[in-house]
């Protein structure tokens, strides 16, 4: 086995030296301008795309002169197991990929972790993100194997095991923490493994045994679920003609309806007040134009918690994943007053509890601000930050640093935060944030059931109940130019069905103005019925109880209206493929029992579930059979009709057999 | 019965979708012998043996190499077993020498001596890289790789294909060599009958996958006999003779190749009304040539074998 390894290694070594020199060099350039975001850039394009390619080339190269059978049988043919074989040629493919693929990362990483190359702290986790994208390249390295020495009948179906490995790609853009990536990509290498093995050992058929043979229907199964979803996306491009309606607030405090139709590329805009009349004043009004912006209040950003929302916006939307930055480290960009410059790049260290500030000439460390003020880099900085960075997503657009315990006002043009707000222990601060104007901002600080409206030197404005609080629903602040009143925008935390959002008024000393809860409204349906039909038919019946509702309205965006059509073409071709299956298993001269199995497997699984039950199995040539004349199956030895056995070939005198009795052994 | 035997098959038959390939072979290599298995180029050679080696799962049957099923063999018995595969496969990138050396740590009984005369019998370079090999010089290598950890049985799949006159002729030569161990069974495919002729003792002979003979050479040469009829005038319409593998019709006379002669098929021969009857010598090659090419003369099938089942496939 260790020659074997050996062997692979030595053989393969030449394609990770290139695989090497390929990313290191592309990492090159990201060095020389030294991008402070170098090590999640190792995760991105274009190395999210070539480190799986590597993968399937890799597989493919080592396994591509085994296609022939002599080559293979060459090597199997040997004093050891086939697995053992197995083993040692994917321990050596694996190691010298994830070798090239990481060891160029490694060194970047490294590269960052001196100081001055990189104007930024650097923490070890920054190596996870590409860490991941180079353990899923195994994936594809398996996918390799598979494809090249798999049998198949033409290309298509030959690519299809190809699927496992980028729906893995995509499922792990969705984990939030690193060991839910490693608990993926484990899962997908496992059956992507079983698959290579099943199709290696038996020299490019279906399988060696039922684990195999399942796991490469699973891989075959993912790739027609890719194909399929890839369709419903290509219908997308079709569909010139869409509509989405949102709720938006005029100046003077009115929410009103707007509804935007797409139609050839083409943005029209329809305006109604809350009752649905149409508001005669937008008639003919380019909305999109710049010079009409004035016309609806703007809300810069939201009080939410960001600790609360769900997966998968918290990854998608709020960079709630160990991809990003966040939370290790914290750029800062409001760290002084508008039009005034700070030479320093600033960055809140979550692991420090401080905000570090980073010459951006020799991109060194020269100092850090922590609540009591500046202390130099080569100093012992008195105090810290206590606990948590509140409101990360758009810390970028706040002077406010929000703790739980204190709000501070970001004042780095003279090295130093102001501590603005003081919370109690019952109340903490969930969130905070300031309003336009930038040269007279507003500042909000949520706790989790008060709202406080204070300026920029700490004055509270007013004091107001949150109902519903923090954890219930998310708040959009502004003060309106007009008469400084304070506009909440308010929607709930988890979307449960159509929006149903809360406007409240307050005048400039606090007083509630009104407080407004408009009727839920429906949102128009911007997939066609012809794409949700797409989408039922290839949306496998089990997977259906595993979305939430609005999951598959978020994800698909399937409205109330293509609902029927969705559910209607998945649970016909549901039954479609249960009456399919039944005929193939006929065909295929199958059991009652397995072709029961298979149906239900295909009940659950859709369409992709035929197609991976027809790649697994080889159809089997009929033939008449000589005792009692139907179609027999001729790769079984007996008569599924009549049970008698294919009978020898027959003799003409010709045979010359010594002993003559072997003939007939 | 199976201790004399290094190979045995029962009903082994494979089909590649609707394609048959092997039909119910029921094969016996005898402990020992040089055996020659014969057929044209696609009539399962190469499947029986890929099937007799455990490289191929059978559709059904079974086939047992010294003693042990074929699909199962376990490390120690394989080592026991020399394969040459069809084509002499070499790692490309490995130069001789390190081919030795990568071959030779799997296996736990090793001659080097023998890996170097064979080497030398070829004329090859150790230093020289496998891909520069001449094709002779491959096959030579591939012979040294398989008989170096002196193997009970080797079987040699077509191991002359390619080959000029002079490296086929060292390679037989090398088998004769390698045969000096009395005990050990020699199985190679070929179509190439001065080969088989100058090293086989023993013989099958496989036709559009199925066996039409196995026996020693000599019972095979007994057993193929040609005959001459010669008539006064056009020949008659012949009748079904029973054994007959080819005709062929001149002017008056009837040039027929028959097997397993019988007395019934001479006195068949006689009824004919033909003014002569001679026997005359057949060479091996042309009774070979007869036996498997025989039938194609008339454009017929022969009678054995069953039609083709229809449709089949992989997705």
């Amino acid at each position: 086995m260790i020659g074997m390894f050996r062997k692979e290694l030595r053989e393969n070594a030449k394609w990770a030296m290139l695989i090497f020199g390929i990313i290191l060099l592309s990492i090159y350039p990201l060095m020389r301008r030294h991008d402070p975001l170098l090590m999640f850039e190792l995760a991105d394009a274009p190395f999210a795309y070539f480190m799986p390619i590597a993968g399937l080339l890799l597989g493919l190269a080592q396994t591509c002169l085994e296609v022939r059978a002599d080559n293979w049988a060459f090597v199997v043919h040997r004093p050891v197991s086939r697995r053992q074989i197995f083993i040692a040629k994917c321990a050596a493919g694996l190691l010298l990929l994830f070798v090239s693929l990481e060891l160029p990362c490694l060194l970047a990483a490294a590269w960052a972790a001196k100081p001055g190359n990189l104007r930024e702290p650097f923490s070890a986790r920054m190596i996870l993100p590409s860490l991941a994208v180079a353990l899923n390249a195994g994936n594809f390295y398996f996918a390799g194997m598979v494809l090249t020495l798999r049998r198949a009948r033409w290309l298509g179906t030959r690519l299809l095991p190809i699927g496992l490995a980028i729906a893995c790609g995509f499922a792990i853009l969705l984990t939030a923490e690193f060991w839910q990536t490693l608990l993926l990509i484990t899962v997908a290498q496992t059956i992507s493994a079983l698959a290579a093995w099943g199709v290696y050992s038996t020299s490019g058929e279906s399988g060696a045994g039922p684990f195999s043979r399942f796991a490469l229907g699973t891989m075959v199964w993912a790739g027609v679920i890719g194909i399929g979803a890839g369709i419903v996306g290509f219908m997308g491009i079709f569909q010139t003609t869409t509509s989405w309606t949102q709720w938006r607030m005029q100046n003077d405090g009115n929410a009103v309806l707007v509804t935007t139709h797409l139609r050839d590329n083409q943005r029209t805009f329809s305006v109604t007040d809350l009752a649905g009349n149409r508001l005669p004043q937008f008639d003919g009004v380019d909305l999109d134009d710049p010079a009409h912006a004035g016309l609806f209040v703007k809300f810069r950003g939201g009080l939410i918690d960001n600790r609360l929302i769900d997966w998968p916006a918290s990854v998608l939307y709020y960079r709630g994943s160990y991809r990003t930055d966040m939370p290790a480290t914290i750029p800062l960009r409001a760290i002084a007053p508008p039009g005034v410059r700070v030479r320093a790049a600033c960055m809140f260290n979550a692991q420090r509890g401080l905000i570090e500030m980073y010459d951006p000439t020799t991109r060194l460390l020269s100092g850090t601000v922590g609540p009591s003020g500046f202390t130099p880099a080569r100093a012992t900085p008195t105090d810290r930050f206590a606990s948590e960075l509140l409101n990360l997503p758009e810390q970028h657009l706040n002077h406010t640093l929000a703790f739980a315990s204190a709000v501070y006002w970001l004042e780095l043009d003279h090295r130093r935060v102001r501590q603005i707000f003081a919370a109690t222990s019952d109340d903490p601060v969930i969130s905070a944030m300031e309003s336009v104007p930038e040269k007279d901002p507003t500042v909000f600080v949520a706790t989790r059931t008060r709202l406080h409206v204070l300026r920029p030197g700490s004055e509270v404005l007013f004091t107001v109940p949150l109902d519903p609080d923090l954890a219930h629903n998310w708040y959009m602040p502004t003060v309106m130019s007009a008469n400084h009143h304070v506009l909440l925008w308010s929607g709930k935390m988890a979307p449960e069905g159509p929006p149903k959002p809360l406007v409240v008024e307050y005048a400039a000393d606090g007083k509630l103005i009104r407080r407004l809860e408009p009727p839920p409204y429906r949102a128009t349906v911007s997939m066609t019925p012809q794409r949700a039909g797409a989408l039922g038919v290839i949306y496998p019946l089990a997977a259906l109880p595993l979305y939430r509702e609005w999951m598959i309205s978020w994800l698909f965006q399937i409205g109330d209206q293509t609902w029927w059509m969705f559910h209607g073409w998945l649970f016909a071709s549901s039954i479609l493929c249960v009456a399919v299956t039944i005929l193939l298993g006929r065909r295929y001269g199958m059991r009652t029992g397995k072709t029961a199995i298979w149906s239900a497997i295909n009940l659950l699984s859709g369409p992709g579930g035929i197609v991976a039950m027809i790649a697994l199995h080889e159809l089997p040539a009929r033939e008449r059979c000589a005792a009692c004349g139907r179609w027999r199956f001729a790769g079984q030895q007996y008569c599924r009709h009549c049970d008698k056995p294919l009978p020898p070939p027959a003799m003409d005198g010709s045979e010359i057999f010594e002993p003559e009795d072997l003939a007939l052994a | 019965m199976t201790s004399d035997y290094a190979i045995q098959t029962h009903h082994l038959t494979r089909y590649f979708g609707a394609k048959r390939v092997v039909y119910d072979l029921n094969l016996a290599v005898p402990r020992g012998s040089i055996f020659g298995f014969l057929g044209r180029n696609g009539s399962g050679k190469t499947t029986s043996l890929r099937m007799i080696l455990g490289l191929l799962a059978p559709t059904w049957g079974s086939s047992t190499l010294l003693g042990h099923d074929s699909q199962n063999l376990p490390p120690e018995v394989r080592a026991r077993v020399g394969y040459l595969a069809e084509g002499h496969p070499v790692f490309g990138w490995m130069r001789v020498r390190d081919a030795h050396s990568f071959q030779s740590q799997f296996y736990p009984k090793w001659n080097r001596n023998l890996f170097n005369a064979v080497l030398e019998f070829f004329r090859v370079d150790p230093n020289t890289r496998a891909r520069n090999l001449s094709r002779g010089e491959r096959a030579g290598l591939c012979l040294a790789l398989a008989l170096a950890p002196e193997p009970d049985l080797l079987i040699l799949d077509d191991p002359a294909i390619g080959l000029d006159p002079v490296a086929r002729r060292s390679l037989l030569e090398s088998m004769v060599y390698a045969t000096r161990k009395t005990d050990r069974t020699i199985i190679f495919s070929s179509h190439l009958l001065a080969d088989i002729e100058r090293m086989a003792d023993h013989i099958a002979v496989l036709d559009y996958s199925i066996l039409r003979a196995q026996c020693s050479l000599d019972t095979f040469r007994s057993c193929v006999q040609q005959f001459v009829l010669t008539f006064d005038g056009k020949p008659p319409e012949l009748p079904a003779i029973r054994g007959m593998i080819q005709c062929i019709p001149r002017a008056n006379s009837l040039r027929l190749t028959i097997a397993n002669v019988t007395q019934e098929t001479r006195a068949l021969m006689q009824s004919l009304g033909a003014s002569r009857i001679d026997e005359v010598p057949i060479s091996l090659e042309d009774a070979f040539v007869s036996y498997l090419g025989g039938s194609f003369e008339t454009g017929q099938l022969p009678a054995a074998m069953p039609p083709e089942p229809v449709a089949g496939g992989v997705a």
